[in-house]
Formats: C-alpha cells, structure tokens, sequence
C-alpha cells in the first residue's frame, strides 16, 4: 500500500472516530477495517459510508453466538475507489431479535435480508418482504442455521434413507433395483 | 494396449441400419406394433436431446464430456434449451428442497420418452449430503432414474461410459421410468408430497 493511500485511510479512520465515538476499531487488515458498532447508529453510519464512497453493499451475513445469547449481523461493504473493505458488525439479543431493515439505504439488501431471516429468523422491522421464503418453502422448524437447530435429527426424522451393506471390489456395489 | 473400439455404431461413417426382417406372411397387429416399436427405440437412441439441470456439483464434468476432447455429439446427444424439446433429464448432483419441486415441474413438461440420468452418489442416498436438513435423500422415490452414474464426481469418461449404457438400454427397451411414472403416478406423488409438503408451490415468479 502506498502512502498516499495510507494517510486518505488515516484521514478517514479519524473523521469516523470523531463522528462515531462508539464505533470500535477491531481489526484493521490494511484493506479491510472491522468495525463493532451499535444497533442504533447503524443507519447513520451506513448513510456516511455510502456517501463517501463505500456505494457497494457486499454481503450481509450472520452469526449465532449461542452461548453469550447473541446474533451478531455483519455488513460488508466496498469502495471501489479506495479499494477498502468496512465490515459493520452489530450484536442483537437472541430471543425475539429485531433488527431495521437498511433497504431504504442500499436497496440490494432486500435479498440478504429475506436469506437472514430465513435461516436465522431475526426479523427485519419495516421490510415486509423478508417474510417471504427464499429457498425453504414450507418451512415446518427451527431456522436451519441456529446453532441449537440439529440438522441431522431433521433430516433423519423428515427424509427417506437408503441402507445398504456395500461389498466392496470389482463386483461390488448394491444392486439396482426400483424401489 | 490395444485401444478399446467404440460399438460400430459410434461411428456414423460406417453405421449400418439394423435390419427388421420382414415378415413373409400376413402379421398380427401386435407384432406390428412391436416391430414399429423396435424401429421407434432404434431412432429414440440415436438421437437423445439431453436437459441438464445442474442441481450440484457434477454438472462441472459436462462441458468437458459436450466439447472436443470426450465430445458427446458423436453419441447423437446434444443440450437442449427447453424441456418440452428435451428426451434427458440429466440431475448433475443433489436435490434440495427447492430444486426438487423445479425437477418434478420440469420432469412433467417433458414429452413421453423421457429419462432420468442420476449423477454421482448425492441422488442416490444422499452422499456427503445425507445429513443436511434441505437435501432429498433418495431420488427414485420422487422421480424414476434410469440409470446411475457412479463417480463424486463421475470423470468424463464415467459420464460418456453412462451415456452409452443408457443408449444401449433405450435401444433394448429397458430404460421404461416414463411407463413407470405414469403406471405409478399415484406413489409417486405420495412420496412426493410426503418429502416436501406441497409440490407446486405459487412463488414470487409465478406472480
């Protein structure tokens, strides 16, 4: 990285902490800042960005800490210019979790948050499109990607398994037969 | 090594018609239909329009087996763009929830002869997959598979030595899934609805 582009960073890194006191620098990879902020600045951090520069919303992904009780939600975004990645990380509580929905800022979140709430069934408030399904229609328990959703038992109770003794070796193999 | 030759009728070269003998006396009309059944699989062998819906990860061994090195034209198979027009259904890997019921949508558009060509262990108890919470286990018991290729994932020549194994089982007249999904539709449905709840489901795209 040249210097040039090291003291714009700097620059930056600084016109944010003024502005966000309670934004907390966690790691800093050279191209990649990770920040940890709170749920309610989120917007207002987020509109910054996006004004001054970082116009691409990468991805949102989730987390489930299960055992401190927490989602963790995190934004990953880009500025094309600076060539400089920001992750926004927020914890949400787990029971009941609640989060505003960031389409009115980047309206491609829709699609990300329709996932989120699909397989960690935190709720987007003031999207109602995020209710529909995405990839699991008729979803009949636990949103799959919850670290207490057992995957195995589902897919144990809910689907037909084959069982078969192979015999291994050139002539092996189960014999073919419609079921 | 001696190089292994291809059936004689690979090659369209020196390809020789099958001969029907005809028959010297009045015939009934049973072997009547069975003798234009005959000439009807030799035809539906040699030209089979192939439909790859590329669920799973299988799917990246077909571009090699379409293109000049394995090239599957020389089978008399080539890709199709629309079900309506295709004889194959090629299920390159697992079937989740989702594309389970785009299968059964497109397997039903499909005209009559159709068959089922499963790829690598995923279709056939799941595979590595087998514990997933959106993935069908077993194929068979929501559509009829005609034949199984073994491989994860089958290398181009597993996919081409399927290929003319189910040539040959469409010439003979074994690969019969269509018959039986229509015999069975019944079961088949029930399984159906058993896995995934409700099959056609009114999505945003149908709106």
């Amino acid at each position: 990285m040249t210097n040039s582009m090291n003291s714009v960073k700097a620059r930056w890194a600084a016109q944010m902490r003024g502005m966000f006191p309670d934004a907390r620098l966690k790691k800093d990879r050279g191209t990649e800042m990770t920040y940890e902020i709170l749920p309610r600045d989120l917007h207002q951090i987020l509109a910054y960005l996006k004004n001054s520069g970082w116009r691409q919303l990468s991805m949102i992904t989730g987390v489930d800490w299960i055992e401190e009780g927490q989602f963790e939600l995190v934004y990953n975004l880009f500025d094309w210019e600076q060539g400089l990645r920001v992750l926004l990380s927020i914890r949400i509580g787990r029971d009941k979790p609640q989060v505003l929905t960031i389409t009115n800022i980047y309206a491609g979140a829709q699609y990300y948050e329709r996932e989120i709430h699909e397989f960690f069934g935190i709720e987007f408030i003031g999207n109602e499109d995020a209710l529909k399904s995405l990839f699991l229609e008729r979803w009949d328990a636990l949103p799959p990607l919850r670290k207490d959703f057992d995957s195995r038992a589902y897919s144990d109770k809910k689907y037909v398994k084959r069982f078969y003794d192979p015999v291994y070796g050139p002539q092996g193999g189960a014999p073919f037969e419609r079921s | 090594m001696p190089k292994k030759q291809l059936p004689s009728r690979f090659y369209p070269v020196k390809h020789e018609m099958q001969t029907v003998e005809a028959p010297a006396e009045k015939i009934s009309p049973q072997q009547r239909a069975e003798t234009w059944e005959k000439i009807a699989q030799y035809f539906r062998a040699n030209s089979l329009w192939m439909l790859n819906y590329c669920t799973g990860c299988c799917a990246i061994e077909l571009p090699l087996v379409m293109t000049s090195r394995f090239d599957m034209e020389r089978l008399g198979m080539m890709p199709m763009a629309t079900p309506r027009q295709a004889d194959i259904l090629l299920v390159t890997g697992y079937a989740s929830l989702k594309t389970l019921r785009r299968l059964i949508y497109t397997y039903e558009q499909m005209g009559t002869p159709k068959y089922v060509v499963a790829f690598g262990p995923c279709a056939v108890n799941g595979g590595i997959y087998h514990d997933a919470y959106a993935v069908l286990n077993r194929l068979d018991l929501y559509l009829p598979v005609d034949l199984y290729i073994a491989g994860c994932m089958p290398k181009p020549e597993a996919v081409m030595s399927g290929f003319m194994k189910l040539i040959e089982l469409i010439e003979s007249g074994k690969a019969t899934g269509w018959k039986d999904y229509e015999q069975r539709y019944e079961w088949y449905k029930k399984n159906q609805l058993e896995a995934v709840g409700e099959v056609f489901i009114h999505d945003e795209f149908h709106e």
